[in-house]
C-alpha cells in the first residue's frame, strides 16, 4: 500500500468511527423522542430493571425503557452527583450501588418516563433486584400492571424451560396490557435482524485478538447499548455494528491500534465501565500504553443467536440469552466457575497481560469473590488487582487516584 | 425498669444460643450424630432431620473479628457472612458434617464458592437455590431442587430418606412450630412473661439442638410461664416490634429493653417469621409439601419478588394483634435488601399510624451508645 493510500485508509477508518460516534448520540435521542411521544399519545410503554427480551417491543412497536440505560446517562450529566446524594438522603445509607441510589432520586422525582407496565427480575444484583422492587411498589405508580420474572440459578435445559415458560407469560402480560396482539412472523422477522447484529458483535469482539488491537475502550459497550437496548432488531442497528467492523477490520488490516496509543498492555476491565470512563481509559492509553481489550459489557463469549425455527426454540433462545449471555446477569446467576472461565478463557484467547477487578463499592457479589478471581489468576500467572472505586461517583475515588493505582501496579507486575 | 430473674429453662436456652459448639452439639455428636449446617431459614431442615441428622442454623455467636476471612470477603461485604466465615477459617465450624448453602443475597452466595474454595474441610458441601418468586411453578422447581438435596444427602452420609422420614420430620417441626406460637401469644399479655432477649434466646436455641429435646424443653417453659408471677417489676414498658433479618443475637432487643421498651413480637429470620404456618403433614407428598411451604405458604422476606404488600401487611397487622407502640427496623450494614425493604415499608407503617425506628448495625454489636441513645430518644417519642 502506498503511503498516500494509507493515508486515504487512516482517513476513512477516523472517519467511521467519528460518524459512529455522532450516531450513538443520535440513537440515544431516538430512544428518548420515541418515548416522549409515546407518553403524548398516552401509548403503551414498558418499563423496569431489565430488558427481557429487547426484540418483543419492535415487534410489538411499544416504547420501553429499562433504569441503568437511563440512570447512566443521568449520573453522565452534570446532576449525576445531586442525584446520588438525594438517592442516599432517601435511603437513609450509602452502601447501595451509587446507580441504583441515583435510581431511587430518579424515581421519587419522576425522572423515569411514567410506564404503562413494569418488569422486575431477580437479577444481576441485590441492588437493582431492590430497585425493582421499588418500583413496583412506588405509590404512584401502585395501579400499575407489574409481572416478576424468576431467573433460575441452574444452567441446564430444564431450567431454560422453566425460564421460557416465564417468557412466555410475560409476553402474555404486555400483551394484555398494551393491547396489542404479537404477530409471531413479525417477532421472528425482528430477531432474525437482531441475529445479525449479535452475528456483528460477535466479529468485532474476534477482531480485538489483533495485535495491536483495532478498538478503543467504549465500542463493545456502544454496539451492546445500541443492539441491545436503544434499537433492538432494526436495520439501523445492524448498519451501525456492520460499519463498525468494517472500521475495525480497516485497522487490522493495516495492523494498527487506536490512533496516538503505542499499545503495551492489554488489560480486561471486569465489570460494568465507569461513569468517567472518558476520563479514565485514554489516559490509561496514553500514560501506560494500557489497553482496555475486553469489559463485561463487552465480553466475549459470543452471544447466542436467536433459534427461529419454531415459537417454543425463540422463547427457549430468548431465555438462554438473558441467563447465559446477558452481561451480570450471566455473571450472577450462576456458580463462580462462570465468572472465573470467562476470565480465564479472555485471558487466554486475547493475549492479556493484566486483570483488573475494578470492585467497585456497589458490587457486593464480586467483592465476595476476589480471592477466588485472585488466585484463578495466580494460577494462570496474569497479574491481577484490584480497585475499591465507586464506579458512578468520582468523589469515592478520583480518576487521578485511580490512574496512580494502576500505574503502580502495572510497574510492580513488570508491565511498565 | 428491670426484670425478675429469669427461670432455669431460659437460662439453658440461653447458653445454647450464646455460643456455637454448644453442650448439645457435643452431647449429639458423642453419640455418633451427624451435624449439617445452613444459612437461610428457607432451607429445608425436615430433609436434615429426615436423614437422622441434626440441622444447625449457622451464626457468628462470639466472633470478635473478620481478619481470616477479608480475604476473601472485602470490607463493602455484609458482616454476618464474614464473621461466619472466619469462624470457619479459624475451626470453630470443624463440627459440622455438611453445610446448605442458598442464594439468599449476594453475600450468602459468594459464601458458598469461599467455603469450597478455602479448603475449610467441610465434607459435605451444597448450595440450594431457591427460586425468587411465589408460584406453583416455582414450588415445582424447588421440589425438583429439594430432590437434588435429597439423593446428595443419602449418597454422601451412606442414608434412605423415606416418605415417611419425611413426614416424620414435618410433624416434629410442626410441634416446635406449635409450641413457639404459644409462647409468642403469651407475649400479648400487658405484662409478658418472658422479655424479647430471652424469646431470641429461645428461638435461635430451636436452630441449634436436637429437635425433640428442644420441643420438651419449651413445653417445660410453656409450663412454667403460663400463669407465673413472672412480671415487670415496676411501671409500664413502650412495645416494640422488631423487624429484619439475622437477628440471632439478644444485644438488640437487650438495649431496647434497658431503655424503656418490651420487645413483644418479631417479623426476622430466627424469630417469627418460622412459626406462623404450619407444613402440610396429610399430603402423599411430603418433599412437595416441603417445597409448597418455603415458597408459597410461610411468610417471605425481601428476597422474594412482588411480595412486599403481603410481608407489609402481616408486619401491620402482628403490630396490631400485639399492641405495639413502633416497630424497631435492624438492617445490617450493606444489605441492600433490607434498606430497600425498610424504605418501601415506612409509608405504609405511617400510614398505619404506626412509629418506626431504623438502625443499620453491624452484625457483631458495635457503637453501642449511639444506638442506644436512638432507641432511647425513640422511646421516649412514643409517651
Amino acid at each position: 500500500m502506498s503511503k498516500k493510500e494509507t493515508v486515504q485508509k487512516k482517513k476513512k477508518d477516523a472517519e467511521i468511527f467519528k460518524e459512529l460516534k455522532e450516531e450513538c448520540e443520535a440513537f440515544f435521542a431516538k430512544k428518548e423522542i420515541e418515548l416522549m411521544e409515546a407518553m403524548e399519545k398516552a401509548d403503551p410503554i414498558l418499563g423496569g430493571t431489565n430488558s427481557v427480551i429487547p426484540e418483543l417491543c419492535t415487534a410489538l412497536g411499544i416504547a420501553s425503557w429499562f433504569t441503568a440505560a437511563l440512570q447512566l446517562r443521568a449520573i453522565g450529566s452534570e446532576m449525576g452527583p445531586e442525584l446520588i446524594d438525594a438517592g442516599t438522603n432517601l435511603l437513609g445509607s450509602n452502601f447501595m450501588c451509587s446507580l441504583q441510589r441515583a435510581g431511587i432520586a430518579m424515581m421519587e422525582n419522576d425522572l423515569y418516563p411514567t410506564p404503562t407496565m413494569i418488569v422486575g427480575t431477580n437479577s444481576p444484583c441485590d441492588a437493582v433486584v431492590m430497585l425493582g422492587q421499588m418500583l413496583l411498589n412506588h405509590p404512584p405508580w401502585k395501579e400499575i400492571p407489574r409481572f416478576s420474572l424468576d431467573v433460575p440459578y441452574q444452567k441446564s435445559e430444564e431450567r431454560m424451560d422453566y425460564f421460557a415458560g416465564q417468557m412466555r407469560e410475560f409476553v402474555s402480560f404486555v400483551e394484555d396490557h398494551s393491547n396489542r396482539k404479537l404477530d409471531m412472523d413479525r417477532l421472528r422477522e425482528v430477531c432474525e435482524e437482531a441475529n445479525q447484529a449479535y452475528q456483528l458483535m460477535n466479529e468485532f469482539q474476534e477482531l480485538k485478538r489483533s495485535l495491536p488491537c483495532p478498538s478503543e475502550w467504549n465500542w463493545g459497550f456502544d454496539a451492546y447499548t445500541i443492539a441491545r437496548i436503544l434499537a433492538p432488531g432494526t436495520t439501523e442497528a445492524t448498519d451501525w455494528v456492520k460499519r463498525l467492523v468494517e472500521a475495525a477490520e480497516i485497522r487490522v488490516k493495516e495492523e494498527k491500534g487506536i490512533d496516538g496509543v503505542d499499545e503495551k498492555i492489554r488489560y480486561v476491565w471486569f465489570d460494568v465501565l465507569p461513569s468517567f470512563s472518558e476520563k479514565l481509559f485514554p489516559r490509561m492509553e496514553k500514560e501506560f500504553g494500557a489497553v482496555l481489550i475486553m469489559d463485561m459489557f463487552a465480553y466475549n463469549p459470543p452471544w447466542t443467536l436467536i433459534d427461529t425455527s419454531s415459537e417454543q426454540e425463540m422463547f427457549r433462545s430468548f431465555a438462554r440469552r438473558f441467563q447465559t449471555d446477558d452481561p451480570m446477569v450471566r455473571q450472577a446467576m450462576a456458580t463462580m466457575e462462570m465468572y472465573t472461565g470467562d476470565i480465564h478463557r479472555i485471558v487466554h484467547d486475547f493475549s492479556i497481560d493484566a486483570v483488573i477487578l475494578p470492585t467497585h463499592r456497589g458490587h457486593k457479589d464480586i467483592n465476595a469473590a476476589v480471592k477466588i478471581i485472585r488466585d484463578m489468576c495466580k494460577h494462570i500467572d496474569v497479574p491481577f488487582t484490584t480497585i475499591g472505586c465507586d464506579m458512578f461517583d468520582e468523589r469515592f475515588m478520583s480518576v487521578d487516584q485511580i490512574v496512580e493505582k494502576m500505574g503502580i501496579f502495572f510497574e510492580s507486575a513488570g508491565l511498565a | 425498669m428491670t426484670w425478675i430473674e429469669p427461670s432455669k429453662a431460659i437460662k439453658d436456652f440461653s447458653e445454647i444460643s450464646g455460643m456455637i459448639g454448644n453442650a448439645e452439639v457435643r452431647n449429639w455428636q458423642d453419640r455418633k450424630g451427624k451435624v449439617v449446617g445452613y444459612f437461610c431459614s428457607f432451607s429445608p431442615q425436615e430433609i436434615v432431620m429426615a436423614a437422622g441428622m441434626l440441622p444447625f442454623r449457622m451464626r457468628g455467636t462470639g466472633s470478635s473479628g473478620t481478619e481470616l476471612a477479608d480475604a476473601f470477603f472485602s470490607e463493602v461485604c455484609c458482616t454476618f457472612p464474614r464473621h461466619c466465615f472466619n469462624q470457619a477459617l479459624n475451626g470453630e465450624y470443624g463440627f459440622l458434617d455438611g453445610l446448605i448453602v442458598t442464594n439468599g443475597c449476594d453475600h450468602l452466595r459468594h459464601t458458598y464458592e469461599n467455603w469450597k474454595n478455602a479448603d475449610i474441610g467441610t465434607p459435605f458441601l451444597h448450595m440450594l437455590f431457591r427460586p425468587s418468586r411465589c408460584g406453583e411453578e416455582m414450588a415445582g422447581l424447588y421440589r425438583d431442587n429439594l430432590a437434588i438435596l435429597k439423593d446428595e444427602l443419602e449418597k454422601h452420609f451412606e442414608v434412605d430418606i423415606s416418605d415417611q422420614d419425611l413426614l416424620n420430620a414435618i410433624r416434629l417441626s410442626n410441634r416446635t412450630r406449635k409450641l413457639q406460637r404459644e409462647l409468642y401469644e403469651l407475649r400479648k399479655a400487658e405484662s409478658p412473661p418472658i422479655t424479647g432477649a430471652e424469646t431470641v434466646s429461645v428461638m435461635v436455641a430451636g436452630t441449634a439442638m436436637p429437635r425433640e429435646l428442644y420441643n420438651e424443653r419449651l413445653e417445660s417453659l410453656l409450663s412454667a410461664l403460663d400463669g407465673s408471677e413472672r412480671r415487670m417489676d415496676e411501671g409500664s414498658a413502650a412495645r416494640l416490634m422488631v423487624i429484619g433479618a439475622c437477628n440471632d443475637d439478644p444485644h438488640v432487643c437487650n438495649l431496647i429493653e434497658e431503655s424503656g421498651g418490651i420487645v413483644v413480637v418479631d417479623e426476622t429470620c430466627f424469630g417469627s417469621r418460622n412459626i406462623w404456618q404450619d407444613m402440610d403433614e396429610g399430603g402423599s407428598d411430603p418433599l412437595g409439601a416441603i417445597a409448597k411451604y418455603y415458597v408459597n405458604e410461610r411468610p417471605s422476606c425481601p428476597r422474594i419478588l412482588g411480595d412486599h404488600d403481603r410481608r407489609a401487611d402481616w408486619i401491620i397487622d402482628a403490630a396490631r394483634a400485639f399492641g405495639v407502640d413502633g416497630v424497631v427496623g435492624q438492617a445490617l450494614v450493606a444489605c441492600d435488601m433490607y434498606a430497600s425493604e425498610f424504605y418501601m415499608l415506612k409509608p405504609k407503617l405511617r400510614d398505619a399510624g404506626i412509629p418506626f425506628l431504623q438502625i443499620d448495625a453491624e452484625y457483631v454489636p458495635a457503637f453501642t451508645g449511639q444506638l442506644r441513645t436512638r432507641v432511647q430518644a425513640f422511646i421516649e417519642t412514643l409517651g
